[in-house]
């Protein structure tokens, strides 16, 4: 039943606009940045040494952990998947299709498991588009400014160890946005509440945790967006964008240890799914 | 006989608030089973139970002689349903690609079974196009399609005529009456009386989420004959029918007596025994609209 469940979401997500218009607006990101940083090599505006140093930011390899920077939960890919999570999960509340499968006898952890894998495709795939795209970008521009694509300094093994990093920081957005709208049954108030958590909790609380040291620093440091932040470090991500300039990139002072940043991802993922399940399990679908 | 379909002592509350209080049924196999009851009721509670879409406060659901309970559903696979005001669909996708999920879903279905039930329920030319494009009406006959594209055992039907012209509604009671002497089953929830009572072997009525009255059509409405007289004297006339044998209710409506009970033959040699001649006598074969009215009001 899994399989076939599988495949019906996979029908239902591959036919919505919103996944490819996401997938679309980060790849037109991308080229966008690359495609400014081109215009700036052409002026004679900008200094030389400014030139070269932007250039050295985003031609190879560097330009690929930016344009991967994009997909991470420091730039658009937190709200990207709020935005499609909301709408694939809720949207079905208020269309009563979940009725379909659970009618036909579907078991209810069955049908909500499956739209659980099926959005962390979704996770992969706009990560997926990011490096593919960063990838031509950053090899397109490395030889407009006579550089060199030396594939030994970055392997297609550094590229699938960047994806998955990237796609596994978003994961705790893509649980807690599911167990959203799981409880709401609304898609603007999934939306809503999920990027008041972001911008509100997460852009105020740690900081401020942190900054009162002790208990309340080690929790601040252990707040989802606080340890997806240390992957994307990890990753060299982070400090591609500064380089660029972007401010995006929450600063680490006393970061946790990637291990631990990799388990506790794992663990939030987890019990917000948990939550998900039972709180699926229990719903009225009839109305 | 086989029993498709029993509640026993089912009950829902949200709350304080008792949505269905008891209710006992079975549908036997190869009969269409009506449900009525009037708004609020609990029949689409009590349907939402049967199909697994909300789980009892109390009592059992058995289908197929298995109990249905939340870890307990596979024999949901052989129940065929249009459940809710509208049929639920992904607005995006094609009549077609509902179909193919409905395939899945079930398992065990050939292609060809798509193209034929979207010939039965006329909406081949319309197969490709988005369900969010579709009138009311073919959105209830593509939810027809999706239920009996497996060709369930039991089919359960709520409101399935809704938003359909009057074409479109002899065609599904032609169904539904041509499904059951194939041998299915068919549950049938409708507020349209006149349609329950004309495909239905037993009707369950429902009221404040009680079981009323459940017998087969003919059993309801026998009994329910009404002869209706003018007379000169109306109190004499009632004081003459009303402690007679077999007489259900005698009362006044105008100009004219109603009786229940006893044939028109009967109520004339009475009064007429009694110096009572009626100028008029007429009889009155109530339906099942009028049995519904009686049980309900009876209650409120």
């Amino acid at each position: 039943m899994l399989v076939s469940m599988l495949k019906i979401e996979q029908t239902k997500l591959f036919r919505r606009k919103a996944l490819w218009i996401e997938l679309a607006l980060v790849a037109s990101l991308i080229v966008l940045l690359f495609g400014v940083i081109l215009i700036i090599q052409g002026s004679n505006e900008i200094p030389d040494s400014e030139k070269a140093l932007i250039s050295s930011t985003l031609s190879w390899p560097n330009g690929i952990k930016v344009a991967l920077a994009v997909s991470s939960n420091q730039m658009l890919g937190a709200l990207l998947i709020i935005v499609l999570v909301s709408m694939v999960v809720a949207q079905e509340y208020t269309w009563q299709t979940y009725t379909l499968a659970v009618r036909a006898g579907a078991p209810r952890f069955t049908v909500v498991i499956s739209k659980f894998v099926i959005l962390i495709v979704t996770v992969f795939l706009i990560v997926m588009t990011a490096l593919v795209v960063g990838t031509v970008m950053t090899g397109l521009l490395t030889v407009a400014t006579g550089g060199q694509i030396d594939l030994s300094r970055y392997t297609i093994g550094d590229a699938l160890f960047s994806m998955l990093t990237t796609a596994y920081s978003l994961l705790p957005y893509l649980a807690l946005t599911f167990l959203i709208a799981v409880i709401t049954r609304s898609l603007p108030a999934s939306i809503g509440v999920a990027i008041g958590y972001v911008f509100i909790v997460e852009g105020i609380l740690p900081g401020l945790l942190m900054f009162l040291g002790g208990l309340p620093g080690q929790i601040g440091m252990m707040m989802p967006g606080q340890l997806a932040s240390v992957l994307v470090n990890a990753n060299g991500q982070s400090a591609a964008l500064q380089s660029l300039g972007e401010s995006a990139a929450p600063p680490v002072p006393y970061g946790v240890d990637p291990i631990v940043a990799v388990v506790g991802i794992g663990l939030y993922t987890v019990i917000f799914l948990a939550v998900a399940v039972i709180q699926f399990q229990k719903q009225d679908l009839t109305s | 006989m086989t029993t498709v379909l029993e509640t026993i002592h089912l009950k829902k509350s949200f709350g304080d608030v008792h949505a269905v209080s008891d209710v006992t049924l079975a549908v036997q196999k190869g009969e269409v089973f009506g449900f009525l009851g009037p708004n609020g009721a609990g029949k689409t509670t009590t349907i939402g139970m049967i199909l697994g879409l909300l789980h009892p406060t109390g009592g059992e659901i058995r289908l197929f002689g298995e109990p249905l309970t939340a870890s307990r559903t596979g024999s949901l696979k052989r129940v065929g349903a249009v459940f809710g005001a509208q049929a639920t669909l992904v607005p995006y996708l094609s009549a077609r690609d509902h179909l193919h999920m409905a395939a899945r879903l079930y398992g065990g279905i050939e292609k060809a079974r798509i193209s034929d039930i979207l010939e039965q329920v006329g909406l081949t030319a319309a197969a490709h196009r988005q369900t969010q494009q579709f009138s009311t009406g073919m959105k209830q006959r593509l939810g027809l399609a999706m239920a009996l594209l497996h060709r369930p055992e039991l089919l359960i039907l709520d409101e399935p005529t809704n938003g359909m012209d009057p074409e479109g509604m002899r065609e599904v009671r032609n169904l539904i009456r041509s499904l059951a002497d194939n041998g299915s089953t068919v549950f049938l929830s409708s507020h349209l009386l006149h349609e329950i009572e004309q495909v239905s072997d037993r009707v369950a009525i429902l009221s404040h989420g009680r079981i009323l009255a459940q017998d087969r059509v003919q059993n309801l409405l026998a009994g329910t004959t009404m002869v209706k007289v003018r007379v000169p004297n109306m109190e004499q006339a009632i004081a003459v029918l009303q402690h007679l044998p077999r007489v259900v209710k005698v009362q006044p409506n105008g100009t004219h007596l109603e009786i229940t009970g006893l044939p028109s033959d009967a109520v004339a040699t009475h009064l007429i025994q009694s110096g009572i001649i009626p100028s008029e006598i007429t009889t009155v074969q109530n339906n099942l609209e009028d049995v519904f009215l009686q049980v309900t009001q009876e209650v409120a």
